[in-house]
């Protein structure tokens, strides 16, 4: 009689797949959105009041946007207006929604070699960053952050050097630890430093320009062009984030009871 | 940051007070990479066992191939699944990017080669007279295959846990094909690797403890195994 | 006059250009026995393996149950009879039990046949002392009376041993020559290989030595 341990191992290859229940809905936010904290605040909230579940990719926008042009993801929650303006030409996505806005400001250490503290100005802040010559940590990852940082050096008419110009092509709370340790300059969205401004040495030096407001925007992608897009989950996450329930959660999400986003959707 | 010592006493009441996001991360790992693994040993052990034994031509050179395969960058691997499952690709329509099933193939690819080359050492180094006397008593060819690796057992045990070890602490693959999505696909490697970017090192401190404690267990095992091996010749 | 169970007929074998075995011709008869002498290396152990099915010749006929045909064709069927020894047996991870035990697992027989067959089988070789222990960890004798037990519980008709009494101490020997006596007479054909011609008698039926290749 052949051994029965032999079949014990054909039974090793038994598998339950993964059960799946309902279809989850897959959300491409940016680094920015997930390291202030605010998803992991607002997923539970958005699971438990609409039954669905959400799975939060984080990337930068340029390869959030990628993952919902090639239908690997439902929707989006972006803040590069005109990428995602092209995104919807060229149909790729629908039924955009503005959601919350903040700004950008430069950080940098407390000793501010180039004197950029107090400046309302981001050109002249960015000018004098230049003409020191001091580290400046770049995201160079094609985020919303680092699009908006390449127009104001382009405004400026400014190219910046590689001996103190350093890209570092990863997410913000990355470079925030980077420019710390660094002793840099960086420029950051208003919400992320906020989560994260106690555990570094930087100092919150230069903000105020209208150039430098942050408009993040939710958008679905286009269900007509991959069949399995959960469309309806996608519209389900639009419905909640813009919803007084959802827009009042975002107003709420305080760190050192300062507002992080601030949310633009409902309008009274 | 705050200073080392604090974040490692914080790690280290992460994981005993049993954390669930922790442990969940943990679970995880081991989840996949034990399907991985689990998957991956029969089929390569038969294809080391033909490499071995059978009479087919270009074996030196399928040999060959495996053992390039050996040192093939996970991200480089995690690429090439990335392309293969994103929806455009040609299996874009199983919809398995951003799942763990993602990362159990991957991982699969990853110890295939692995578990090919170190099994056929092994089998290749086995005694002849095995065979010959499971042949000469009648045994049909299936009950040779296993009687002969059933004596190189620990061998094949050696070859398993290097697989396993390989696997456990990748993150190209897990990383590019996986997501790091909360409980759903982030593991132990993809948790350092990632959030630590939002400066949750006391997280990552933990895990990485984690993994060197299953390093240190996983090489204290295999030294015992390969002695084991030794005596039983 | 007794019939051959078996008859192979002009077996070559060619190795890396060298031919070893030139158009040998082997007969095997029921209850005889078979001695094969030769130096080192004269490829006894070759003709013992393709005559066990092991390896492949270049060329060989089989005259099997009336029929000749291409080894090719008939070794399967024949295989099934013949048992191969090797010089040093290896013995199977595990007890001396399910060493003795391992032939029967294919056989249509239930654990309680194959326990009790493995009972008288251990009492014939007089191994039921060490039936429980670690076949491995027993003296090279020992091992040996195992090798033969295990292959006579599958009642071959024909047995090959390759030097089966080159490491034996005397009292090994003698229960070793006195277990293939009762072979002998319960009908099994047997083929010895030695390269020394010396050590056994009362055994012997008829004796050839291989050299060059050719046998006579």
């Amino acid at each position: 009689m052949i051994h029965k341990k032999y079949i014990f191992t054909a039974i090793l290859y038994i598998f339950s797949a993964g059960s799946i229940l309902a279809e989850p809905v897959r959300l491409a936010t940016t680094t920015s959105t997930d390291n202030s904290g605010l998803i992991k605040e607002l997923l539970p909230y958005f699971e438990k009041e609409t039954g669905n579940e959400l799975l939060v990719i984080s990337a930068g926008t340029g390869q959030a946007l990628r993952m919902g042009q090639d239908g690997n993801v439902d929707v989006l929650l972006v803040h590069e207006p005109e990428a995602e303006k092209r995104f919807i030409q060229a149909g790729y996505g629908v039924n955009k929604r503005a959601v919350m806005y903040n700004d950008f400001v430069f950080v940098g250490p407390e000793s501010d070699p180039a004197g950029i503290k107090g400046e309302s100005d981001a050109i002249s802040t960015l000018k004098k960053i230049f003409i020191e010559k001091h580290v400046f940590i770049s995201r160079g990852d094609d985020s919303g952050t680092h699009k908006k940082e390449l127009v104001l050096w382009e405004k400026a008419g400014l190219k910046p050097q590689k001996s103190w110009y350093r890209e570092a092509g990863l997410g913000m709370g990355r470079v925030l630890q980077i420019a710390d340790e660094l002793n840099a300059y960086t420029i950051v969205d208003r919400g992320t430093w906020l989560a994260f401004k106690s555990k570094l040495s930087l100092k919150l030096l230069a903000y105020g320009d209208k150039r430098l407001h942050n408009q993040y925007s939710i958008i679905a992608v286009n269900p007509a062009r991959y069949s399995g897009i959960n469309y309806l989950g996608a519209m389900s996450l639009i419905a909640w984030i813009t919803s007084i329930g959802g827009q009042e959660k975002i107003e709420n999400f305080r760190i050192n009871d300062q507002i992080l986003f601030i949310p633009v959707a409902v309008k009274n | 940051m705050e200073g080392i010592l604090i974040t490692t006493q914080k790690a280290l009441h992460l994981l005993v007070t049993g954390d669930q996001e922790l442990w969940s991360i943990v679970i995880l790992s081991f989840s996949v990479s034990l399907k991985a693994i689990v998957l991956t040993t029969p089929p390569a052990m038969l294809v080391a066992y033909s490499l071995v034994n059978g009479n087919f031509p270009g074996k030196r050179v399928i040999l060959a191939v495996f053992n390039s395969l050996l040192s093939v960058p996970t991200v480089v691997i995690g690429l090439f699944l990335y392309v293969m499952l994103t929806r455009q690709g040609p299996f874009g329509d199983l919809r398995l990017l951003f799942s763990q099933t993602a990362m159990v193939i991957g991982q699969i690819l990853l110890c295939f080669p692995i578990l090919v080359a170190l099994g056929f050492a092994t089998i290749n180094a086995a005694d002849r007279r095995v065979r010959e006397t499971s042949i000469t008593l009648g045994a049909p060819w299936w009950y040779t295959i296993l009687t002969v690796l059933y004596e190189v057992r620990f061998g094949l045990l050696a070859a398993v846990l290097t697989g396993f070890g390989r696997i456990i602490s990748e993150v190209g693959i897990s990383m590019m094909v996986g997501g790091n999505i909360l409980g759903y696909t982030r593991n132990i490697t993809t948790a350092i690797a990632l959030e630590t970017s939002k400066g949750e090192f006391a997280q990552g401190i933990a895990l990485g403890i984690v993994l060197l404690a299953l390093a240190f267990v996983l090489t204290t095992f295999l030294t015992y195994v390969q002695g084991k091996q030794g005596m039983s010749k | 006059m007794i019939q051959p169970l078996v008859v192979f007929r002009g077996i070559e074998k060619t190795f890396a250009e060298a031919k070893i075995l030139r158009n040998v011709d082997i007969s095997l008869y029921p209850g005889k026995c078979i001695l094969l002498t030769g130096n080192n290396g004269s490829g006894k152990t070759t003709l013992l393996k393709i005559i066990a099915g092991l390896e492949t010749p270049s060329h060989a006929e089989i005259a099997f149950s009336g029929k000749t045909q291409s080894w090719k064709n008939t070794i399967r069927s024949v295989q099934k009879e013949i048992i191969y020894l090797h010089q040093q047996p290896y013995l199977l991870s595990g007890t001396v039990e399910s060493n003795v035990s391992y032939g029967l697992r294919f056989t249509s027989l239930n654990r309680k046949q194959i326990r009790e067959l493995v009972k008288e089988a251990l009492e014939w070789a007089g191994l039921a002392n060490v039936a429980k222990n670690q076949a491995k960890t027993l003296s090279g004798g020992v091992q040996q009376r195992v090798a033969f037990t295990r292959a006579w519980i599958l009642n071959p008709k024909v047995l090959l041993l390759d030097e089966p009494l080159a490491n034996m101490d005397i009292e090994s020997r003698e229960q070793a020559l006195d277990l293939l006596k009762r072979m002998k007479s319960d009908g099994m054909s047997i083929v010895i290989t030695s390269h020394d011609a010396n050590i056994i008698d009362g055994l012997i039926d008829s004796h050839f030595s291989l050299s060059d290749g050719k046998l006579d």
